[in-house]
């Protein structure tokens, strides 16, 4: 017994190596599983707050493009607006019944908000954002994430106050998409190479497509808006087996400099998967 | 200032640069990625015991995991500079160094190319280790070796840098 503890004196700095080396590779394989590690939470609090004093100095040096941008996006949006467009045919008569039916039914499906960025990488294989708004204001895991130019990922951890986005400069990152113009839907991933270039997969070779042309985001998509812009083609490669382009996308985002994001919530998102569900359920 | 209080202040400093500096500087290439936060790992004195040693490694490494929100992994590659340090600086160092009583390594205690080679050395087991995990999340093999030579290289230039600008070169004489 002795010999014993002896010889645990002996390598004890050994022990303590590998001791501390479990713990941290215990750590990183937790979180990698889920990437909702609970005990994280009040760090990310901390750092986040570092983030964002750090962040009130640097958003000075960007104001400038930023303006821009934003004067962009409501010149877009006042186009948009009721006053522009007018109702020629006035042949019909209006009239109005006691009883109150509204026949157009509209119900709201997608919730946005706006959240500032605090933390952005792009040198990493892995990148993550991280927003100042957290579960308290509304956000919550799943949530799609879109800038002015286009979109920018999907949350996948919340804090109280902060959130944290994975971005679509993310090797683990796939967003169904689609062409503009074909309506061709596909996958859009990401090698790890170039920040300023994805890939587009599934996209057979008989569909008509040229560099420039506008991607969008699916009508099959559960986090993202149908139609909201994605990127443009950048350049066109035709896979040497299998039937598919592997097409270069330009993002619209432009992930080097993002400040304000919107967070957007699908109202429907648990009522679709529930009803998902029961029919995979029924058809086993 | 006291060692403590000074060991505290480099501590802080070196991982704030890192975090809010070095990792939002847009890469050249992305085998390049500028890391020089463990230099702070190799500036402790040489009579640190190897305990301390290895919980400051760990201590370190996780701070900047809070900051990339990668929690394990910088820790686990600065526990291997940590644990490394002292079988290295007893194969370079001769043990009759009057520094190894009070100093630190560094170019004046050490002479440049032991030095060069300790902290080489030390740099490529940080790097190897740190990319092998982030390769094994998610990456691959042409990336992984281009990773770790490149960054290698970059961040000896720039651990040299900062050894120049902050350290003194010369053995101080006494008296």
């Amino acid at each position: 017994m002795r010999n014993f503890f002896l010889l645990l004196r002996r390598i004890q700095v050994f022990l303590l190596f590998l001791v501390l080396q479990l713990v941290s590779l215990a750590l990183l394989v937790r979180y990698n599983k889920t990437h909702q590690a609970r005990y994280m939470e009040t760090a990310y609090e901390v750092t986040g707050r570092i983030n964002k004093q750090y962040n009130n100095a640097a958003s000075y040096l960007s104001l400038g493009d930023n303006n821009r941008r934003l004067a962009e996006e409501n010149n877009r949006l006042r186009n948009l607006l009721a006053e522009n467009f007018i109702s020629i045919d006035s042949s019909a008569t209006l009239v109005k019944d006691s009883l109150f039916f509204d026949s157009s039914r509209v119900v709201r499906k997608y919730l946005w908000r706006h959240a500032r960025v605090i933390n952005n990488s792009v040198n990493s294989q892995t990148n993550f954002i991280t927003l100042e708004r957290g579960r308290a204001q509304g956000i919550a895991p799943e949530m799609a994430v879109v800038s002015a130019g286009g979109i920018v990922g999907v949350v996948t951890d919340v804090s109280d106050n902060m959130a944290i986005v994975m971005s679509l400069l993310h090797k683990k990152n796939a967003t169904s998409v689609m062409l503009k113009k074909t309506g061709t839907s596909g996958i859009l991933e990401w090698d790890g190479r170039n920040a300023g270039l994805l890939q587009l997969r599934g996209i057979p070779k008989s569909t008509e497509l040229k560099v420039g042309d506008t991607v969008l985001t699916s009508n099959i998509s559960l986090n993202y808006p149908p139609g909201l812009m994605v990127g443009t083609i950048a350049r066109v490669e035709k896979e040497t087996d299998g039937n598919n382009y592997r097409l270069q996308i330009k993002p619209g985002t432009n992930f080097y400099s993002i400040d304000y994001v919107d967070v957007i919530e699908n109202l429907f998102l648990k009522e679709q998967r529930e009803i998902e569900q029961r029919i995979k359920k029924q058809q086993q | 200032m006291s060692d403590p209080i000074k060991y505290l202040f480099r501590f802080l400093l070196f991982v704030a640069v890192q975090a809010l500096v070095l990792d939002h500087v847009e890469p050249l290439h992305r085998f390049l990625s500028p890391i020089v936060y463990f230099q702070f790992l190799l500036w402790m004195p040489f009579s640190i015991s190897r305990q301390w040693m290895l919980v400051l490694g760990f201590l370190l490494g996780f701070a900047l995991d809070l900051f990339s929100h990668s929690p394990g992994l910088h820790a686990s590659a600065c526990l291997w500079v940590a644990y490394m340090r002292a079988p290295l600086v007893s194969l370079l160092v001769p043990s009759d160094t009057r520094e190894l009583k009070t100093g630190a390594p560094g170019i004046y205690s050490m002479g440049l190319p032991s030095y060069a080679l300790f902290m080489f050395i030390l740099t490529f087991f940080h790097h190897t280790w740190l990319v092998l995990l982030e390769w094994l999340n998610a990456g691959d093999f042409v990336y992984f070796l281009g990773k770790v030579f490149f960054s290698s290289l970059l961040s000896m230039v720039l651990m040299l840098i900062v050894e120049l600008l902050f350290r003194p070169l010369r053995k101080r004489r006494i008296g």
